[in-house]
């Protein structure tokens, strides 16, 4: 990345108008991502941090959060929302030097298979929240998740949790293999009022969000069909079959309790 | 471009390349203490305090830091006049080469900034993001322990 030229809009319309007239831009929000990267292309940055993105407020039972607000602000927030669970996937990701920085929106945006908002936000059913000049737009996770390219270079301006998972006591486990790695699977189920529904992440090729039936053999004529279909992750951490375990084992231990 | 902070207490005004990381222009400036381990996250032997948060410079560009508030190992203490923490470490045995010690010491001068007695779990918290290749850390857990007893009967 051989960088010419650094923004740092102070408003939303100079922020369009830096990115139309800087086609070959990136959007920094931390910057624990694109500071790794290369971008051969990139010959702008364009800093986010003053577009005001880092509010967390409560609105009639739904939790707004900003893009560019940081995994540490998350935590501290301690928001009780869903029993804590957005502060307990937040501790996970990153070393605290990692989370003092790096942003909720950095993390959705990065477009890693693994990471551990995802999940989250698929499984909470959240809204994204983007702009662009030509106005905003309101997607749905499972629409982002499906369709990840048509959001490039929008900017995202917040997420919204549904106040329907407000008073939900989560079922979460992250499987790493090591306290501050990137996760290997995330197992998380949700009741509401259609019932139980379960997310994997990391693990498979996309996060996935199945609806729970009280069947036996819901695991072996369901679940792991479904995972297999969407693929698990040959990856660094292990290969398919390994995925596949960690996944079953998440399962059976949600099932016991 | 010009980038504005306030660098352990005093205030500067630093000129920086578009595409610099604010780890080259510390470094250039003369603060030497934080140094280039893994430039990926990893090691925290980068470390600077910004607005009272521990984070690895080799990761923000020098732009994200103007208007903001940093404190680099310089602003702790001098070779004549340590910080209790950085004598305690000497103390311990919790320096052997000295590469993660800088990132280390503002890592817990964050910690005991704001608790007074921390847990081992926080202490492990705290040094979360700060590798250390010689020591085992064992060494730098008593010497964050130590360093609280000390600064709590100060
Ligand atoms: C050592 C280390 C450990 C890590 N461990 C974990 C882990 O365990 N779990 C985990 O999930 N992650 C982990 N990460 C990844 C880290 O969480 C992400 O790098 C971070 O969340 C990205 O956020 P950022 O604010 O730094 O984004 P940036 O690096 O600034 O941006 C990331 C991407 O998103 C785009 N972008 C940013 N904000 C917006 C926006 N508002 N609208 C549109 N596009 C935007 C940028 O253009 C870029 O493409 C780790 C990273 C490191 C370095
Ligand atoms: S050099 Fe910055 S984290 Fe290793
Ligand atoms: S003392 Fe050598 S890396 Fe820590």
């Amino acid at each position: 990345m051989k960088v010419k030229k650094y923004f740092r809009p102070r408003d939303l319309n100079e922020f369009h108008r830096l990115s139309a007239e800087n086609p070959d831009h990136k959007i920094l929000a931390g910057g624990t991502y694109v500071a790794k990267m290369k971008f051969p292309k990139v010959d702008t940055i364009i800093d986010i941090q003053d577009l005001g993105l880092k509010g967390i407020k409560e609105e009639n039972g739904d939790i707004h959060i900003g893009a560019n607000v940081t995994f540490t602000d998350l935590i501290e927030a301690e928001l009780s929302y869903c029993g804590g669970l957005v502060g307990q996937v937040s501790s996970h990701c990153g070393p605290i030097t990692i989370r003092n920085i790096a942003t909720i929106g950095g993390n959705v945006m990065a477009g890693y298979h693994w990471n551990d908002t995802t999940p989250l936000l698929l499984a909470l059913e959240a809204t994204l929240m983007f702009t662009s000049d030509s106005g905003v737009k309101a997607v749905p996770v499972s629409s982002f998740i499906a369709n990840r390219s048509t959001y490039t270079g929008l900017l995202l301006t917040s997420i919204i949790l549904p106040s329907k998972y407000k008073d939900t006591k989560p079922f979460y486990k992250r499987f790493a293999r090591t306290r501050s790695d990137i996760p290997t699977s995330i197992f998380i189920v949700l009741n509401s009022e259609e019932g139980d529904h379960i997310t994997v992440g990391s693990a498979t090729v996309k996060p996935v969000r199945i609806m729970y039936s009280a069947d036996d053999e819901f695991l072996i004529n369901t679940l792991l069909p479904r995972l297999n279909e969407v693929k698990f992750m040959d990856d660094l951490r292990g290969k398919p079959e390994f995925k596949e375990k960690i996944v079953i084992s998440q399962y059976r231990e949600w099932k016991e309790k | 471009m010009d980038i504005k902070v306030t660098i352990n207490g005093v205030k500067k005004v630093f000129n920086a390349d578009p595409g610099e990381k604010l780890l080259d222009l510390l470094r250039r400036e003369g603060y030497k203490g934080a140094k280039r381990g893994c430039s990926t996250g990893d090691c925290g032997s980068c470390a600077v305090i910004i607005n009272g948060k521990l984070v690895n410079s080799c990761l923000i560009f020098a732009g994200q830091a103007d208007g903001h508030t940093l404190t680099t190992i310089e602003a702790i203490g001098t070779v004549n006049e340590p910080h209790i923490i950085q004598r305690t470490f000497v103390e311990e045995g919790a320096v052997q080469c000295g590469f993660c010690t800088p990132g280390m010491i503002l890592a817990t001068k964050v910690l005991l900034d704001k608790e007074k007695d921390p847990t081992l779990t926080q202490i492990r918290e705290a040094l979360s993001g700060n590798l250390c290749r010689c020591t085992g850390y064992v060494k730098i857990e008593n010497a964050v322990i130590r360093s609280a007893d000390k600064m709590r009967s100060e």
